[in-house]
């Protein structure tokens, strides 16, 4: 592994999203074990509860239901489907970069002037459309936002490939004996690798938010499941009365999002170096 | 120069082509819609679009039929605003939401590159690092947690601004800056890359050997070649505030097309819902040739 | 009159000196080169007093009598406007992208405090440096023009408003072997026009002895020796000089001894490289037309001619390591298959060191697994161990510490890597070693090191050698003989010392005049 990745080395502005990181991903997946509460008991005693009461850390929102497992719980959720998600995304750039990068003319560019041309598309209304057309489901959400985001993924991976084609050392390979396939996978994609790997941790950064906008929208997950936009929209509908319903999931959001963009810059910046 | 434009041209009327094909298509294979035969429709609404869609006509003659009536303007009835055909639903939200996004775009642009060139100018310095984790900070929030923010504590808290809707002009206020925030950011961001690109290229060191003044190398040499990230950006910067608008529309209650779009979608009003696609992606389209040209005009060598 | 001295001169980046302490002192018409390895702080001595780079001067620099070092910046600012000019290594960026010849050439005039220029005074300016159709060119962009002819627009900037002094840093380094010739020609033949001084910075001795009054030589940021060109050349006093002259080989110097020539082992007859036009325009173009060369056992073939000759492309076509659409190439009387068909068991004859010794070698991998690839595809039969007894071997024969195994590229210095590239070649036992520019990037102690090598690897070995360059006196050292091309033919081919006597060809006869 890259010497210069390990912990020690340019700690000052990778560690400390990394460790935020790491806690609020510890608590979203331990977190619901451990509390005695269930997030989706709607309690009409304990409306709007505010924060540090003895019952309800966190408080509770217009039906009651407590927001530390709420905020839990759809921490999880927009993780999961960030991932899933970026991965999709991560899956069909690595391919289509990889393969128009590597065959090069008429192909690299009819696959590029798909790409671009799909770069001008609102994706995120077309996105929408589909749901609309074809109904709400989870895989859709997965689906649908990993194809938002593949293009930059694409773009990013092909341009590397054509850096690396040049390079006399592939042709090194050949030299040495080396087949086609060993040289893709032996020297190619450890090369892009490393591309790939920190525009994957920028990518998430984007789909947490798309994630979390649908939910806003009301056309993302559904109930009784819960993510940190849907929280978010709830806080916002109440938030003259009850701020903290607002502030809390909004601020998990924002230093998730904050963590993963610097970190992702950070390691983009190194890559490029 | 002219080799740009004709080229671009060629790339962007297909696209809008195939866009308007497809989002046909789409909603004639849409399960539930309203050609399926499974909602019940009155029979008032079931001669209306027969009648606007041809469908008693073969599949190319009735994607003929739409297009040329998209030509003219024509998007057909609302199903759900049943009194208005989706041209005049257009015709209403357009204007709010292209003044909301073009006002926030003007002021992402001079935020943004204001930020950013400042931040250049003192590379290194912690008013560089500063303003850059700022900016940073600004893409990293979601428009529909700043929007809720803002009123909370303009609106809510300090009673300055209206928390929404559009009485006067001082209802835009909070939204137009909520939603040019994220932008601001990103430019800030890309034009601060570019300026200290820009500024360590040996062509700025030519100029400095020759004794031009500082002032004189930034703005002659060095700022057309920084801008380049930022023209480069423009195109999704575009799509950024389309989609943005959706959002503060919905918190601010402000009635323009993005809030149309989100109640349609909810509501399965296909015809409104593919207008308001093709609309804002012919909008996109236009944005990113113009941002071409633009790009053209800072970097002759990519006019080919 | 001195026009520019330097007294006990440092410089430090970073509070680190990388220059320490020299003195030369310039005379009106006079040229003084600045000679040293890369890092050896030619540059930075020459830049930081103006202001031109990141080190910070400190000691003595009098420009005319006004003291450069601790001036204010507006006023280097003048000065550098008025009363110098700068000429860099870099033609290809060096120019601003968007804006036209004819506009940046005119601000030489207006920073020097003159009325803007008319479009006759700025075609005429580009007209002395020897660019044709100067008045179509001031409308153009500098991404239309070659790096030579950008290059020649730099010294027409630089000279416009005649200077007092000139400095020349690297100016040919990134140039073709031809054009350095003439680039240097035309500096030295401006400089006698004007009456310029003229600071020559260079890495090349050999470039620069025809141009000097007196030479500078610098290693790590001393001075080693300083003295007239004529002194300096012909009596070195200090070791480090006689290195360096020894590491630039010059056609004049006496032939080396060549080893042994036995039988015949590659014929290729009458190879032709096709490319279609790139872009909207039809048809194709020969990159090398019939080409017909041969190589015995220890014999070294110099493929030499200025870029675009298609010297690559042929090597690469016999190597099958590029395309090959006619001829035929065989090895030891059979026929070579073409690139997709060649097997294991022929690709281990031919082996390449490339130009960029970093480039060659995959960042990712460690030296040990880089040097040991061949074999896993060249030998199959050998296991891990076998394997690592073989490239322990080659690392004591390139001369490379044991200790280098476990490195990644990046820790290499250039020659280093080279040694690396140079070991893979050679791990898989070939009869024949492609050496592509293998020294042209490499600088000039290394380059002359990595050169001894080879020839001692050639003699131990009986190693075919290859070996394209566009520079002749580098070629000696390890060809027998000599293939000169020009526009894909070969046009010349001979004995190296009789051809080098006796150029026939035109192109020879420029290579010939370059390398001198």
């Amino acid at each position: 592994m890259d010497p210069s990745l390990r912990w020690g080395d340019g700690g000052g502005i990778m560690r400390p999203p990394l460790v935020i990181l790491g806690l609020i991903v510890a608590a979203a997946l331990i977190g619901p074990l451990l509390l005695p509460w269930p997030y989706d008991v709607i309690d009409w005693n304990a409306v709007r509860v505010p924060p540090l009461s003895p019952d309800h850390l966190l408080g509770t929102d217009s039906i009651g239901r407590d927001l530390l497992a709420r905020t839990l719980v759809g921490t999880r959720v927009t993780l999961a489907v960030a991932l899933a998600a970026a991965l999709v995304s991560l899956l069909i750039g690595v391919g289509w970069g990889a393969i128009a990068g590597w065959a090069g003319g008429k192909v690299d560019e009819a696959m590029m002037r798909i790409v671009d041309a799909l770069y001008a598309l609102p994706f995120m209304f077309v996105v929408i459309l589909l749901m609309v057309v074809f109904g709400r489901s989870i895989l859709l959400v997965f689906l649908g936002i990993g194809a938002v985001e593949w293009l930059t993924m694409a773009r990013v991976v092909r341009g590397q490939v054509i850096v690396l084609k040049q390079r006399p050392f592939i042709l090194a390979a050949e030299a040495a004996g080396a087949p086609p396939r060993a040289i893709i996978l032996r020297h190619l994609l450890p090369n892009v690798a490393g591309v790939a790997i920190a525009y994957l941790l920028l990518t998430v950064p984007q789909v947490v938010m798309i994630e979390s906008f649908l939910s806003f929208l009301g056309l993302g997950v559904q109930e009784p499941l819960t993510s940190l936009g849907i929280l978010v929209k709830d806080g916002a509908d109440d938030m003259d009365i009850a701020p903290h319903a607002l502030l809390l999931p909004g601020g998990v959001l924002v230093a998730i999002l904050l963590s993963l963009t610097l970190l992702g810059e950070r390691l983009r910046d190194r890559m490029a170096a | 120069m002219r080799a740009l434009i004709l080229r671009r041209l060629a790339t962007a009327l297909p696209t809008l082509a195939a866009i308007l094909i497809l989002s046909f298509l789409l909603m004639r294979l849409a399960p539930g819609g309203p050609f399926d035969g499974e909602r019940p429709l009155d029979p008032e609404t079931r001669a209306a679009l027969v009648e606007t869609y041809g469908l008693d006509e073969p599949l190319p003659a009735q994607i003929a039929r739409y297009v040329g009536r998209i030509a003219h303007g024509d998007f057909g009835p609302s199903l759900v605003y049943r009194d208005f055909t989706v041209t005049d639903l257009v015709a209403q939200g357009l204007p709010i939401s292209l003044t909301l996004g073009g006002l926030a775009f003007l002021l992402a642009l001079g935020l943004g590159l204001g930020a950013g060139l400042t931040a250049a100018a003192f590379t290194g310095h912690r008013a560089d690092h500063a303003l850059m984790l700022l900016a940073t900070l600004l893409t990293a929030l979601p428009t529909f947690v700043t929007g809720p923010l803002l009123v909370l504590v303009f609106a809510l808290g300090l009673g300055w601004l209206p928390v929404s809707g559009l009485e006067g002009p001082r209802g835009l206020i909070l939204p137009v800056i909520a939603l040019a925030l994220p932008v601001a950011g990103a430019i800030a961001k890309l034009s601060r890359a570019g300026l200290a690109e820009a500024l360590a290229q040996d062509h700025v060191r030519t100029a400095r050997a020759r004794g031009l003044s500082p002032a004189g190398v930034l703005l002659i040499h060095a700022l057309r070649p920084a801008l380049v990230p930022v023209a480069s950006y423009a195109g999704p910067a575009a799509a950024g505030l389309l989609t943005g608008a959706v959002v503060i529309e919905t918190v601010f209650a402000l009635p323009g097309l993005g809030r149309y779009f989100v109640q349609g979608a909810l509501n399965r009003d296909y015809p409104l819902v593919l207008a308001v696609v093709t609309l804002y992606a012919a909008l996109i389209i236009l944005f990113n040739f113009f941002a071409d040209l633009l790009y053209g005009w800072l970097d002759p060598r990519a006019r080919g | 009159m001195t026009v520019y001295e330097v007294q006990n001169l440092t410089v430090a980046i970073d509070a680190k000196a990388i220059v320490h302490g020299i003195t030369f002192a310039l005379a009106p018409g006079e040229c003084l080169a600045l000679v040293g390895a890369s890092g050896s702080g030619k540059s930075q001595s020459c830049l930081a007093p103006f202001g031109l780079s990141p080190g910070v001067p400190a000691g003595s620099a009098r420009l005319g009598g006004t003291e450069l070092v601790g001036l204010a910046e507006s006023d280097l600012r003048r000065l550098r406007g008025s009363d110098v000019g700068f000429i860099f290594q870099q033609p290809m960026t060096a120019l601003t992208p968007h804006l036209t010849i004819g506009r940046q050439l005119a601000e030489a005039w207006t920073q020097a405090g003159a009325a803007r220029p008319s479009r006759a005074e700025l075609a005429t300016a580009l007209d002395r440096v020897g660019l044709p159709r100067p008045a179509e060119l001031l409308d153009q962009y500098p991404h239309r023009l070659s790096g030579g002819q950008r290059q020649r627009v730099m010294i027409a900037a630089a000279i416009a408003h005649a200077p007092k002094l000139l400095i020349a840093d690297e100016p040919t380094t990134a140039l073709d072997a031809p054009l350095r010739k003439d680039i240097l020609a035309l500096i030295s033949r401006l400089r006698a026009e004007q009456g310029l001084a003229l600071l020559l910075v260079s890495h090349d001795l050999a470039a620069v002895a025809d141009h000097a009054d007196r030479i500078l030589v610098l290693n790590e940021g001393r001075m080693v020796e300083t003295g007239s060109a004529a002194q300096i050349l012909g009596q070195p006093r200090e070791t480090y000089t006689c290195e360096l002259i020894a590491a630039s080989p010059r056609l004049s110097d006496p032939p080396p001894a060549l080893p042994p020539i036995g039988e015949p082992l590659l014929e290729a007859h009458d190879v032709s490289v096709t490319f279609a036009r790139p872009g909207w325009r039809r048809g194709a173009f020969s990159a090398v037309d019939e080409a017909s060369i041969g190589l015995a056992e220890g014999e070294g073939l110099a493929l030499v001619g200025g870029s675009g000759s298609g010297k690559s492309t042929l090597a690469r076509a016999i190597a099958r390591l590029g395309p090959m659409h006619a001829g035929i190439v065989s090895w030891r009387g059979l026929p070579l298959p073409n690139r997709r068909a060649i097997r294991p068991t022929e690709r281990r004859h031919i082996q390449p060191v490339f130009q960029d010794p970093v480039a060659s070698l995959d960042p990712q991998w460690r030296v040990a697994d880089i040097v040991a690839e061949p074999l896993r595809y060249l030998q199959p039969g050998s296991n891990a161990a076998q394997r690592a007894a073989k490239v322990a071997t080659l690392f004591e024969e390139v001369g490379l510490a044991a200790d280098f195994a476990l490195c990644r590229p990046r820790a290499l210095s250039g020659g280093q890597a080279q040694r690396v590239a140079i070991a893979r070649a050679l791990v898989a036992d070939p009869k024949l070693l492609l050496l592509d520019e293998a020294t042209s990037a490499l600088d000039v102690l290394v380059a002359g090191r990595v050169l001894d090598l080879l020839a001692d690897l050639q003699r131990r070995r009986r190693l075919a050698i290859l070996f394209i360059s566009h520079d002749l006196a580098v070629a000696r050292r390890l060809c027998h003989r000599i293939a000169v091309m020009e526009a894909g033919r070969i046009v010349e081919e001979g004995p190296t010392e009789t051809v080098i006597a006796d150029p026939r060809h035109p192109a020879t006869r420029r290579l010939v005049e370059a390398s001198a």
